[in-house]
């Protein structure tokens, strides 16, 4: 009934104010947002990015806006700021302290831009300015707002960095953001947005381009720093396992609408709309597979040989011997080693998950398996054959039986070519259709007279049934890529790496682009695809969570050595590495209290790791 | 409160089970276009729920591409572009009338003179003949004669035909060579890209209009074609070096190695894969190129380096009668207009082109389309204010 009629579901945003929040309830909300619709104009007409939002924001509270992307979390936070696109409009209210911030010109808005609301944003590398240091940019936000002498801002850009807690504060104020890493980038980013203690912090998506053990740390940080600063947060966020590890109320976004409101208790124990729960349930579980034992997982390892034409086909589908793979230097610059003397196996049918942080050199291996670099040392062999030094034909005659799902599903297909197209292009490279038998041979289903079609015929044939594979209507063979969402052309990457029924396949990172509702989708589509065609896959990802779904054994990998590799069970339920461990501490789970148990056992196992900088820079902090 | 529900159906058309067939098709009508979110909804897959899915990530974006090829997309925003709209037409109209008035090779034109014949001088000086009082007329000479009375008209347009034919094979023939040393260097790189690279810098180094002085004056002389095919080789390094960037750009995307992957040869990711994707700079600077050219030829032929006597072009017609600047300044107002009005065509055609290519580039609406699409928007919510009181009121009664 309550399906047929979705009032009572869909505008929640006022009717359970009365009892919420009993903690934050004294306080006099920062932000009251009142019916907000941003709209956008396209072509000629304007298309709603959210309708109707309304919401508080108390000092002190970290209140999650979650959703998919397009769901208009991120436009309608941006729109308090004015930082729409010029084809964007936002209507209603939204009042700060009592002001209104909605309709502020571009003189007023500057002046609470930076000192009344700051933003810390995505992506770290292209949100600050390469060519200043960061002390720079810190002290420029000051100067702006504050007026504050030269040495006096640049004083209190180095007691910002040291809250932060980036190690050796009084050098690295002078260093670029390219000097720094990804991690320091990020709390560099959270110093300049402190810098004129704001009463509203916005971070949208502030840990999506990190690491899980960078996340770890970045989320540590700032559950530390809403203590000490009295800020209202709003965290954007897709990622149900981070909103589990912080915030204290969520709304749930969908199409621009508010669906649910509540306390993160509320929403993750007992939520209320189907799309809520939708999402939960998609967001993979770390430990949920192991837990349950993995049975299927390893039928697929045991049977796939046996399904295998009686061929003397060899036992592996990848053996990889001490293998050495080096980026080759240009100039003065010297060759980077990748990988060092890489020992792994992937058996016929077989799932292999490689995980490792960003530099682990884990896409390296893939992109060698399919030889798109070279093989500099030790052996890698394909199927049987071995990859060093292969080149021109028999190169072509190895990547008929190994083929890859690319990572980004923006790039990885040609704009100006219809996904038909690129989904049959193996095959008419490979000629497979010009020879009858070779047709069959394939296995495709062609209908009666399957011999007697053209090879255009037969490869459409066959287009068609990947598509259908891969669940995507037929009539998207005409598509042009960028009429795709993301899922769906992941999906058709997918399609392709699996037109000449490949032996191997390596997976980069084919679900990091993706939502979590569609990588769950895109996920299971490939489960069903592996366990149907029983090929062997190497399954790359930074995601221990979702490399547990799929592979029955997992490769550890940190900067080009092989740390640990074993079966899921083993990996996950006894890590012998620390590596491991802390990877695997690391990931967030979407589950409050079990969620802040692992937070609590994470925590330590980061301050306990001595090098770690972390710790160092604690330290010197305890000690000033 | 309700009446925006009917709106909401619409949104969350997504792949709603059979059931609520019904309202789809209300809000189908209701809401017109944003029933096409359903209809991209739909083709998520037969797994998806009711109200458990979002719209996808790009829903709105995606709106202004349905069912678009990339081509069409393009031309859609070309089209759009005012100021290239009509430089286009203006373009038109000038080699519509130059190839008509006095004919193209042998094909006979309707206007009556030919420049080099001599006629009576008709009016004092020769001056033009056209008169504005009424009744409006062209008279003999519209554009006056000469001194020894050569019709300015016919001179003009055998210039201006000349002027473009040497335009058009410097755009094409450049943009080809440019083409293709680009893209050879850009994806080979190490050894090839340096040798192609340097023999560029070779060429470009040495100031145009000195290499096509010495070229025109060897080859070019009486015919266009010479002396275009002679400028063709001095013109084509930007294109290359552009090219170049683009390839060097494109060739690290994906979508390459997923072609190498399939097994697609070096020359198929080259001209298949990469070069499609590299046609929006390329056109922006062939017409750029153009441009450019028309004002290089005119240039040399003033100079007296390129077309030269009996043959007409727009740069030597000023040459000749530069001296006459003073008594006679229509001989030199019609050619130079010619000039200008082409090179600014040809420029403003490349600004649409370029913007229409541009896929980050959004216009900012105007005062009449946001008015409009209020309107529509007022519409669409009164529309499905009624229907909700519509069956309210059923159920009332």
């Amino acid at each position: 009934m309550s399906e047929l009629n979705p009032t009572p579901e869909v505008a929640p945003g006022l009717t359970s104010t009365g009892e919420r929040l009993d903690r934050f309830d004294g306080k006099q909300p920062v932000l009251e947002v009142r019916d907000l619709n941003v709209e956008f104009f396209v072509d000629g007409d304007w298309y709603p990015a959210a309708i109707d939002v309304s919401y508080d924001v108390r000092p002190g509270e970290v209140l999650a806006i979650v959703g998919e992307s397009g769901s208009g979390k991120t436009q309608s936070s941006m729109s308090l700021i004015g930082l729409l696109p010029s084809n964007g409009r936002a209507t209603g209210s939204a009042r700060m302290d009592g002001e209104e911030l909605l309709g502020l010109s571009h003189k007023q808005l500057s002046s609470v831009r930076g000192k009344e609301i700051a933003v810390i944003f995505q992506e770290p590398m292209t949100a600050m300015n390469p060519v200043y240091t960061i002390g720079y940019q810190i002290v420029e936000t000051l100067r702006q707002h504050f007026g504050t002498s030269p040495k006096e801002a640049r004083a209190r850009a180095i007691e910002l960095l040291r809250m932060v807690e980036i190690p050796d504060p009084e050098n690295s104020v002078d260093k670029y953001p390219h000097q720094l890493s990804g991690g320091q980038r990020q709390r560099a980013m959270i110093a300049q947005a402190l810098a004129c203690e704001p009463k509203l912090l916005i971070a949208d998506e502030p840990t999506t381009a990190l690491d899980v053990t960078v996340q770890a740390e970045i989320l540590m940080l700032m559950r530390d720093l809403r203590h000490r600063v009295d800020a209202g947060i709003i965290l954007i966020t897709h990622d149900m396992g981070v909103v589990a590890d912080m915030s204290d109320r969520v709304m749930v976004m969908k199409d621009g609408r508010v669906v649910e409101d509540g306390t993160a208790d509320q929403i993750f124990y007992h939520p209320q709309h189907p799309y809520t729960q939708a999402l939960l349930a998609a967001v993979p579980h770390l430990g949920s597979v192991a837990k349950d034992g993995g049975l299927q997982a390893v039928e697929v390892s045991e049977v796939a040989p046996a399904a295998a034409d009686g061929a003397p086909a060899p036992e592996y589908a990848m053996e990889a011997e001490g293998l050495v793979i080096e980026y080759p230097g240009r100039g003065r610059v010297p060759a980077f080693r990748a990988i060092h003397g890489l020992d792994l196996n992937i058996r016929r049918g077989e799932v292999v998950g490689l995980v490792g942080e960003s530099g682990s050199g884990k896409t390296t291996v893939g992109r060698a398996a399919v030889g798109l670099l070279p093989v500099r040392g030790g052996s890698l062999k394909v199927n049987g054959v071995e990859m060093a030094g292969l080149k021109g034909h028999a190169l072509r005659e190895v990547r008929q039986s190994v083929s890859m799902v690319f990572q980004d599903p923006g790039s990885s297909l040609n704009p100006r070519i219809p996904i038909g197209e690129s989904i049959g292009e193996p095959l008419l490279l490979a000629g497979y259709f010009k020879d009858p038998e070779a047709r069959l041979a394939l296995g495709s289903g062609a209908p009666a007279g399957g011999s007697h079609i053209s090879e255009k015929r037969a490869i459409a044939n066959r287009v068609e049934e990947l598509l259908d594979m891969v669940e995507l209507p037929r009539s998207m063979r005409n598509r042009y890529p960028h009429e795709l969402s993301g899922g769906q052309r992941q999906r058709v990457g997918v399609a392709r790496a699996l037109a000449l029924s490949p032996k191997l396949l390596i997976a980069d990172e084919p679900t990091s682009a993706l939502d979590v509702s569609v990588q769950a989708r895109v996920l299971e589509i490939f489960q069903e695809l592996q366990r149907e065609h029983g090929f062997a896959c190497l399954f790359i990802s930074h995601d221990l969570a979702v490399v547990e779904m799929l592979s029955s054994r997992i490769a550890v990998l940190s900067k080009g050595h092989l740390v640990e590799e074993n079966s899921r069970e083993e990996i996950l339920r006894n890590p012998q590495e620390a590596y491991t461990q802390r990877l695997i501490a690391a990931v967030p789970v979407p589950h409050p209290a079990e969620q802040k148990i692992r937070r609590e056992a994470r925590d330590k196992l980061l301050m306990a790791d001595a090098p770690s900088t972390l710790a160092k820079a604690r330290e010197k902090a305890s000690a000033k | 409160m309700r009446n925006e529900n009917n709106e909401i159906v619409g949104h969350e058309l997504g792949g709603v089970p059979p059931r609520k067939a019904v309202e789809i098709t209300t809000s189908l009508e209701n809401t017109g276009d944003l029933g096409q979110y359903a209809e991209q909804l739909a083709d998520q897959g037969p797994g998806s729920e009711d109200l458990s899915h979002g719209r996808g990530e790009n829903a709105i974006e995606l709106k202004e591409v349905e069912g678009l090829s990339q081509g069409r997309i393009v031309l859609r925003r070309f089209l759009r572009h005012r100021g290239a709209m009509v430089a286009t037409v203006v373009l038109t109209l000038v080699v519509l009338l130059v190839a008509t008035s006095i004919g193209w090779g042998p094909i006979p034109g309707w206007w009556q003179f030919s420049p080099n014949d001599i006629q009576d001088v008709v009016n004092p000086n020769g001056a033009p003949t056209w008169s504005l009082s009424a009744p409006f007329s062209f008279g003999q000479h519209p554009f006056g004669q000469d001194n020894i009375g050569r019709d300015v008209f016919s001179m003009v347009m055998r210039g201006t035909q000349t002027s473009l034919t040497v335009m058009f094979i410097i755009g094409l023939l450049a943009t080809a060579i440019g083409t293709l040393l680009g893209s050879l260097s850009g994806f080979f790189g190490k050894t090839t890209d340096n040798l192609i690279m340097r023999f560029t810098d070779m060429v470009i180094i040495v100031p145009t209009i000195m290499i096509g002085a010495i070229l025109g004056r060897m080859v070019g002389g009486a015919s266009p074609f010479t002396l275009a095919l002679a400028l063709s080789f001095v013109t084509w390094p930007t294109m290359a070096r552009l090219v170049r960037a683009q390839f060097l750009a494109l060739r690290e995307l994906e979508f390459v190695d997923a072609a190498k992957v399939a097994g697609a040869s070096n020359s198929r990711i080259m001209f298949k894969h990469i070069l499609p994707n590299a046609v929006g700079v390329m056109i922006v600077n062939a017409t750029l190129l153009m441009a450019s050219a028309i004002l290089l030829e005119t240039a040399l032929s003033f100079l007296g380096f390129g077309i030269t006597l009996p043959e007409w072009s727009l740069g030597n017609i000023i040459s000749t009668y530069q001296t006459a600047f003073q008594t006679r300044p229509f001989l030199f107002w019609w050619p130079g207009l010619f000039i200008v009005l082409i090179a600014l065509c040809v420029n403003f055609i490349g600004d649409g082109l370029r913007d229409a290519f541009d896929p980050r580039q959004r216009r900012i609406p105007t005062a009449r389309a946001l008015a409009k699409a209020n309107a529509k928007k007022a519409a669409r919510e009164a529309r499905a204010a009624a229907k909700v009181a519509a069956p309210a009121a059923g159920e009332v009664a």
